[in-house]
């Protein structure tokens, strides 16, 4: 049923992406503003503090928040213009009810009906668990925590997932296993004092620009720089050691340098025999994992990855970092489970300036994974089949052990079933499956399957273009809660604007839908996100993301407070891990044995070229919004295929010439960007666009067995050069928005130069 | 005024080409949607360096010699301002005399806009947009006694091009600033690139 | 520092010296000649006549110096020998097109801001408007008298010839003897106009000298104001305080002519340099532009890169020069930048190459067919 109603070209007329260029009234327009309101980016886990300038009801503009601790004012280009995304033409603001004839406008309570019977026709004719949901972590704790108590107890269903799953979910998994606790081991400052620092799998300057900072100050005195990415990104250039490996082949790095750290005696024996269990199977694990072997795996001298041990095993102090470069696998848990090794066999963990932490991706990636809106999982990062853990939230939340149902499936395992027909209705939130799962023509011939779609979404997301009923929600800046940035600290999200139209913040339109269900007495307490934010404390009491000493007067005060922090007068946890005491019972860390495997698809005489995928500096994820911000976009209009002089010219590939890349799941034409800096074997596409331009067309949805994080970045593919005429008509009307961009906004007319 | 005791440090070395410093400089009270300051990559095909350039700030600048309209003003804290409106007549000159290639004159407005140093806020003692929020801190602001602590490498101002020497406000970040940095066109012409 | 004016250089001094003498005993001719002898100068406008005449030289003096700097003389030669070529008559259709735009129009200040345009409009035309009408008189050029013996008809005289005869109580009429009021309401909401939109810029709000940019604008109304409380006087209060007024009147008007030469107000006999700049563009643009010695790029326009480099030379500015055939001028403004950076990068010991101290290349695979290195 759900197939979108419109040509893509009317979507596009009535819904957009349309480009927002200048703030209200124009850039002529008085830029008094009434107020200024803290808060934080909308953008990334790094949550960097902004004051948004705000005159009526309008945001417009920003002002640098130099008192915030963790970016002092800083902010990357989505931050400066995010507040574009406010008093856009493209925002919904009324509910939209497909018909025939595509959209329609209506008013709320119809929409309502509508929601609540084709939710209630789906769970009577194929049973409760037959209705999925899927959320997202850009929402706040308040927001992550009611959701997942509403797909339980409003709407019964166990199939309740979220898109942390496509973020750091395989970092999350090990950490669990390890440290027996999902966070950063450290704050940001550690960094600074750091005499090595490893970042591997993360494009620091462009996916999270503020902690290039950090670095920089540990640089000027006197840290080295590790980075290993397949691509030279902009800080890897000034790396002192630059390792652009294969695709796919972290693992054999890692286990090559604790093979080394062993063999050389650079190993922290006291440590590991005090703090940890396991060391033995793991270095089992990597006995035969010889520089020599990982040579052959990397494609990486075995200088290089001697040096590389070296300068880690010497180092005093450490920090190592990683993304979601090493997290994209099918074998994202042990690529991290192998970096957190190398961490442990050193000892430096829990010391200042001894650090280790994977760089959370979402918004609210770190605190959205903790508070239940995970399959797995309920609030204070506990574990669903476990009989105390169920206990604890059966009582906050006042239901019987029978009404919370049981562990669901994950993301991509619900597409999967969507597609199989098992799961027939979906409530999606906060996430655009259509762009950011892999195997894009597998997702739409899913979404297209389903008897009932509502999804709740501020503009019409690709995904939400397929849904019956969608439900206009609110902007980040249109309500308030809390938020956990990657570092682990709790920080205040302040409402500037009241939402326009009917538009309402999810945990309105969840409180409703669960009271229109008939569970009102599990809900009817919760007036607004404090009430939320006050339960979600109590139910998160006792489990190792423990929120309960942490109030919004503490985190305004305080700006921002660590958990865990078990009582009001705790001061919170910057630094995990201190004096070598770990979250398991024993309070030990476990090192966990991570022999090598390969990808799951690796390059062979049909698909010989890998391909990786990524992100820009100027586009947040799927895009939805920062794809509707005239400056971003006339920054990066449209996705180009990254490749290198070697490669291009055996296909006789010139800078800006039409490429056809195909894979097993489908194929696309990008323009070359032909460069140096990445690796002659690998081409490379930024995957923040939909339908013909989306990357995810070529991806796998091959899964990490333990995290269930799809392999986006290593696929096989092969490329030739093809004509112009190949070219999306997408990407000439994205050229054309960007030059519209450009030329609107009076900033260049005619730039002689 | 802008107090005379914060400097402008640039460091191109750390620049990673996020435009930010675009953005916010459009942002300024003083520009209005238009930026200023110039983002520049070096050699794309060969290497990811991009390059921040701001107005430097030249004690006597050659921007305001050669303007026919006597247009370009350097008041005394040293801030070298954008044309002055009325007087402005596009010409040009300052956009292609600047031995940093800073001015721009927009031909519609038959104005040069340049980087003033967001002298509605450096002149209330906040920082500029663009050093406010470089996330690199490329593009830094400081009280000019901190830097040594802050950085090892160190501020120069003296800049020459073939015999002549150009002194500035604004100071780029070299190891050895006894030196004046010797901008040499053989640079850009040596093979091999960047 | 500059040195001081060397002695022999002091003839740049006196040659606008000369000019302006010259302008002034030209408008004092043509006043003489116009108000037949001083005859028909109205002696009430004494006042104004001297400080009108004083404005003159100063404008003069300060025209004339400004032409002389380098910078400045490489346009005015250029657009004086322009003009009067064949080709530049026949191109005054063309000139009188970009002057509608340019200094008529304005467009281009509408493209900068349109509120700017607005204020800028209003006082613009009002003060326009006004010094048409006041400096004829004032001069004797242009007087009133009436038709001979028939009292309901007014008479006017221009250079003391007569110019037509309109009845007292046409629209003409009232137009001819209400010119200045309007101009006064139109200055007065430019003013207002130009400090609001004032406030809201933040920019203008840092950088603005009350000199330079208010005082102008509280003259401007000053003069508009007590004008238009004259009409007032006249014709509602029986005119009432009319004497007091009309010396307040004068005395805002003596000093906004006197400080004509020296604040902002002098812009408007140097914005028609524009035009020239207009048409040096457009010779330059037909001749073509020449490339960036570093990236190849056409850039600078062939007239304006050898006048710019003669203008510094004359400026001493000639040893900005990096090789016998590379002028800094030769390299394009992001050459430019991209130099500094480069230079910068040089002095850290060759910028940063990820790869520099590993022993082998770490891109060892040149077949990525067949993922092997290539021998």
């Amino acid at each position: 049923m759900a197939r979108t109603p419109l040509t893509l070209d009317a979507l596009r007329t009535t819904y957009g992406p349309h480009l927002n260029l200048a703030p209200p009234g124009g850039w002529d327009a008085d830029p008094e503003p009434d107020r200024l309101v803290k808060t934080h980016c909308c953008f990334c886990g790094q949550q960097c503090g902004i004051q948004l300038k705000v005159k009526g009801n309008d945001v417009i503009g920003f002002e640098p928040w130099e008192d915030f601790p963790f970016n002092e004012g800083k902010l990357c280009p989505k931050g400066v213009k995010r507040y574009l995304q406010g008093n856009h033409p493209d925002r919904l603001t009324k509910a939209l009810v497909r018909t025939e004839q595509g959209f329609q406008e209506s008013e709320w309570a119809p929409a309502m009906d509508r929601v609540i019977q084709g939710i209630q026709d789906v769970q009577n004719k194929y049973g409760k668990d037959a209705f999925a949901v899927l959320s997202g972590v850009s929402m706040s704790n308040e927001k992550s925590y009611l959701t997942g108590k509403f797909a339980r107890l409003g709407l019964g269903t166990r199939n309740l997932d979220y898109n942390g799953r496509l973020c750091m979910v395989s970092a999350g998994v090990a950490n669990k296993k390890t440290f027996g606790i999902d966070r950063a081991g450290n704050s940001w400052a550690d960094i600074e004092g750091a005499e090595v620092i490893w970042v591997q799998g993360s494009n620091i300057a462009e996916c999270s620009p503020i902690t290039t900072d950090y670095i920089w100050r540990a640089r000027d005195r006197g840290a080295k720089l590790i980075m290993v990415d397949p691509r030279i990104t902009p800080l890897g250039r000034t790396a002192d050691l630059m390792l652009p490996l294969k695709p796919g082949s972290d693992l054999a790095l890692t286990n090559a340098v604790l093979h080394l750290l062993n063999k050389w005696g650079m190993v922290d024996h006291a440590f590991l025999a005090a703090h940890t269990t396991g060391f033995e199977a793991a270095l089992e694990a990597v006995k035969d994992c010889t520089p020599e072997w990982a040579s052959e795996l990397t494609g990486l001298p075995v200088a290089a990855l001697e040096k590389a041990a070296r300068m880690w095993g010497e180092a005093k102090t450490s920090f190592l970092l990683h993304a979601r470069g090493i997290e994209h696998q099918s074998k994202g848990v042990e690529n991290c489970l192998s970096a957190q090794n190398i961490v442990l066999a050193t000892g430096r963990i829990g010391k200042p300036y001894c650090g280790y932490a994977t760089i959370t991706g979402q918004g609210n990636g770190q605190g959205g994974r903790e508070q239940g809106h995970k399959c797995d999982q309920l609030p204070g990062n506990r574990d669903i089949e476990n009989p105390e853990h169920r206990a604890h939230v059966c009582k906050v939340w006042g239901c019987k052990d029978e009404e919370l149902p049981r562990k669901g499936l994950s993301a991509q395992e619900i597409m999967n079933a969507i597609h199989a027909g098992e799961i027939k209705g979906l409530l999606l939130l906060c996430f655009n499956p259509l762009v950011s799962l892999p195997d894009t023509e597998f997702t739409r011939a899913a979404l297209s399957k389903l008897e009932f779609f509502v999804c709740l979404d501020f503009f019409l997301s690709e995904s939400a273009q397929h849904a019956d009923v969608v439900l206009p929600s609110a902007l980040h800046e249109e309500d308030e809660g809390t938020s956990t940035s990657a570092e682990g600290r709790v920080i205040k999200l302040n409402k500037a604007v009241e939402p326009p139209g009917d538009a309402r913040p999810d945990w309105a339109i969840q409180l409703e839908i669960a009271q229109r269900m008939g569970q009102g007495k599990f809900f009817d307490h919760l007036k607004g996100p404090e009430d939320i934010f006050n339960e979600l404390r109590r139910a998160s009491s006792g489990g190792t993301a423990d929120y309960t000493g942490i109030t919004w007067k503490r985190v305004e005060d305080e700006m921002g407070v660590f958990w865990p922090c078990p009582t009001e007068g705790h001061p919170g946890t910057p630094r995990l891990f201190e004096g070598g005491r770990f979250y398991h019972a024993d309070g030990k860390a476990h090192l966990q044995p991570t022999p090598w495997r390969p990808a799951m698809e690796v390059v062979d005489a049909d698909f010989p070229v890998w391909l990786t995928t990524g992100r820009t500096v100027f586009h947040f994820l799927s895009g939805t919004q920062t794809r509707r911000i005239g400056f971003l976009v006339e920054q990066c209009p449209h996705p180009y295929l990254e490749i290198h002089p070697k490669l291009a010219e055996r296909f006789g590939i010139a800078d800006g010439d039409p490429v056809e890349i195909t894979s097993r799941r489908g194929a696309m034409v990008l323009p070359a960007k032909v460069v140096k800096t990445i690796r002659p074997d690998t081409v490379f596409v930024p995957y923040h666009w939909p339908g013909d331009l989306s990357v995810n067309r070529l991806t796998a949805r091959h899964l990490d067995p333990q995290s269930k994080i799809p392999e986006f970045k290593v696929s096989a593919c092969r490329i030739k050069k093809t004509t112009a005429d190949q070219l999306s008509p997408e990407l000439a009307e994205l050229q054309r928005m960007a030059y519209e961009a450009r030329t609107n906004q009076a900033v260049l007319p005619e730039r002689v130069f | 005024m802008v107090s005379d005791e914060y400097g402008f440090f640039i460091d191109p070395q750390r620049c990673i080409g996020c435009k930010s410093c675009v953005g916010a400089c459009a942002e300024c009270g003083t520009h209005k949607g238009r930026p200023m300051i110039h983002l520049d990559e070096m050699d794309r095909l060969n290497s990811t360096q991009t390059a921040p350039t701001v107005c430097m700030h030249c004690e006597d600048p050659i921007c305001a010699q050669v303007c026919p309209a006597d247009a370009i003003k350097r008041s005394e804290d040293g801030v070298v301002h954008s044309s002055q409106k009325p007087r402005c007549i596009g010409c040009q000159n300052c956009e292609l005399s600047c031995p940093f290639g800073v001015p721009i004159v927009f031909s519609g407005l038959e104005q040069m806009l340049k980087c003033d140093l967001c002298y509605d806020r450096t002149s209330e003692g906040h920082k500029p947009m663009c050093a406010t929020v470089c996330p690199s801190q490329a593009l830094l602001y400081v009280p000019k006694h901190e830097i040594s602590a802050m950085r090892q490498n160190k501020p120069v101002r003296e800049f020459t091009v073939g015999a002549l020497k150009v002194k500035t406000r604004n100071a780029l970040m070299v190891p050895d600033p006894d030196k004046p940095l010797h901008l040499d066109a053989a640079l850009l012409l040596a093979e091999g690139g960047w | 520092m500059k040195p001081p004016v060397p002695l022999h250089r002091l003839d740049l001094q006196a040659r606008p010296l000369i000019r302006a003498s010259l302008t002034l005993m030209g408008v004092v001719a043509s006043v003489v000649v116009g108000s037949r002898g001083g005859r028909w100068l109205d002696p009430a406008l004494l006042g104004y006549l001297l400080s009108a005449l004083f404005a003159i030289f100063g404008i003069a003096y300060r025209y004339w110096s400004w032409v002389e700097r380098p910078a400045t003389a490489m346009y005015f030669h250029h657009s004086v020998a322009r003009l009067l070529t064949p080709r530049g008559l026949l191109e005054l259709p063309r000139l009188a097109l970009l002057a509608l735009d340019q200094l008529f129009l304005q467009r281009f200040i509408e493209r900068r801001s349109i509120k700017r345009w607005g204020a800028h409009a209003l006082i613009a035309w009002g003060c326009l408007l006004a010094f048409a009408v006041t400096f004829p008189l004032v001069f004797g050029w242009v007087r009133f008298t009436s038709h001979g013996l028939d009292v309901s008809r007014y008479q006017a005289w221009v250079f003391g010839f007569p110019a037509g005869d309109f009845p007292l109580d046409s629209p003409v009429a009232w137009l001819t003897f209400h010119v200045l009021d309007v101009a006064a309401v139109m200055v007065i909401a430019g003013c207002v106009l130009a400090f609001v939109r004032r406030r809201q810029d933040e920019g203008d709000m840092a950088t603005q000298r009350f000199d330079l940019d208010i005082a102008p604008l509280l003259l401007l109304l000053a003069v508009s104001i007590t004008g238009l409380m004259l009409t007032a006087s006249e014709k509602f209060l029986h005119g009432r305080n009319f004497g007091t007024l009309a010396y307040l009147h004068e005395l805002t008007v003596i000093l906004l002519l006197l400080s004509l030469p020296f604040g902002k107000l002098f812009h408007i006999v140097q914005r028609p340099a524009q035009l020239g700049v207009s048409f040096y563009k457009a010779d330059g643009e037909a001749d073509g532009r020449l490339p960036c010695k570093a990236c190849g790029d056409p850039f600078i326009r062939a007239n304006q890169r050898r006048d710019l480099g003669e203008l510094f030379s004359r400026l001493e500015l000639d040893a900005a020069r990096h090789s016998k055939d590379v002028h800094h001028l030769d390299l394009c403004p992001k050459c430019k930048r991209r130099l500094l950076a480069k230079a910068q990068s040089v002095r850290l010991g060759g910028g940063f190459d990820p790869f520099h101290d590993l022993p082998e290349p770490v891109v060892p695979i040149d077949d990525p067919t067949t993922m092997r290195p290539s021998s």
